[in-house]
């Protein structure tokens, strides 16, 4: 049986750090999942075909957190003891707001700039730049063991994310709208 | 999960949506972000010279309920003194929209908006 306490890193053999390697990630993945598969224990009793299921689930999401740079962060600062608290946690830190609203602002007006394309082709990198800049800033305050600075960076990255996803659905739009 | 008809009103019809001028002395600004889902709010307020609020003004770039709980919020603060103000809670914006659970930080984002807003404003005078 799985050992359920170990840490998601430890369970797909790897090193607790931001950084992984994500070709392990996905070999380790599938040769567990396979392993536990609740199909190979369809003639166990009750009792092992739960477990199967419960280790599935937990495989699964061990996967999902380890391959989003965000929950891997997120997860890495769980692990060392810092907790979070989506109901209340607020970001305040008025210069990165003013910067978030700037950029949504501008994600907005991409409809009426001369080259649609262009214009959040610029935007999308800028967002795919400053994301990388907060990982970076991420495993520049674990290594400094400035664990409150961390958890700032990883909330500030769901920020980031949201304005990604808004870049894609905008992109996919001016593309659709092309043909 | 549904959206109470408040939600909806103040989502299809938001009031107050704008921007002041945040360097003027009169008007306070307060900006807050939930990390939970990556929203941002922008609320304003304008002071008069007997200390009530005579406008207030938002930006709001979120879900139906965070939109909806700044636009309520701009409507209550008019003609409000700024201790008034203060004394709003989140569990009144969540009330009276009827927010699920899962919906009451937009509330609580509300609530630091508005107290942002007025520590702004009290820090130029």
């Amino acid at each position: 049986m799985l050992d359920f306490k170990q840490s998601y890193f430890k369970l797909f053999g790897l090193p607790e750090t931001f950084e992984i390697d994500f070709a392990k990630l996905g070999f380790a993945f599938r040769e567990l999942q396979a392993k536990y598969h609740p199909d190979r224990f369809i003639n166990a009793d009750d009792k092992e075909r739960l477990v199967a299921v419960q280790t599935t689930g937990l495989i699964n999401e061990a996967n999902e957190t380890l391959k989003s740079s965000r929950l891997r962060a997120r997860y890495l600062l769980k692990l060392v003891g810092v907790d979070f608290d989506d109901e209340i946690d607020t970001t305040s830190d008025g210069a990165f707001l003013m910067h978030q609203m700037e950029i949504r602002e501008a994600l907005e007006e991409v409809g009426s700039a001369q080259d649609p394309l262009a214009r959040i082709d610029d935007l999308a990198q800028e967002i795919s730049g400053e994301a990388d800049a907060l990982k970076d800033d991420f495993v520049d305050q674990m290594e400094a063991g400035n664990l409150d600075a961390a958890k700032e960076a990883v909330l500030k990255m769901k920020f980031f994310e949201r304005l990604c996803q808004e870049s894609r659905q905008i992109t996919e739009k001016l593309e659709d709208d092309l043909f | 999960m549904a959206y109470s008809e408040k939600v909806i009103d103040h989502y299809e019809n938001p009031r107050n949506v704008g921007a002041m001028d945040k360097d003027a002395t009169d008007v306070g600004t307060g900006m807050v972000g939930a990390p939970a889902c990556g929203d941002v709010m922008k609320l304003q307020i304008k002071v008069g010279a007997d200390g009530i609020i005579e406008d207030a003004k938002f930006k709001t770039y979120g879900c139906g309920s965070a939109i909806a709980s700044s636009s309520l919020l701009t409507e209550w603060v008019k003609g409000k003194s700024l201790d008034e103000v203060k004394a709003i809670k989140n569990t009144d914006i969540a009330d009276e929209l009827e927010l699920p659970p899962v919906k009451v930080h937009c509330s609580v984002l509300a609530e630091d908006a508005i107290k942002a807003a007025v520590a702004d404003f009290q820090s130029k005078q």
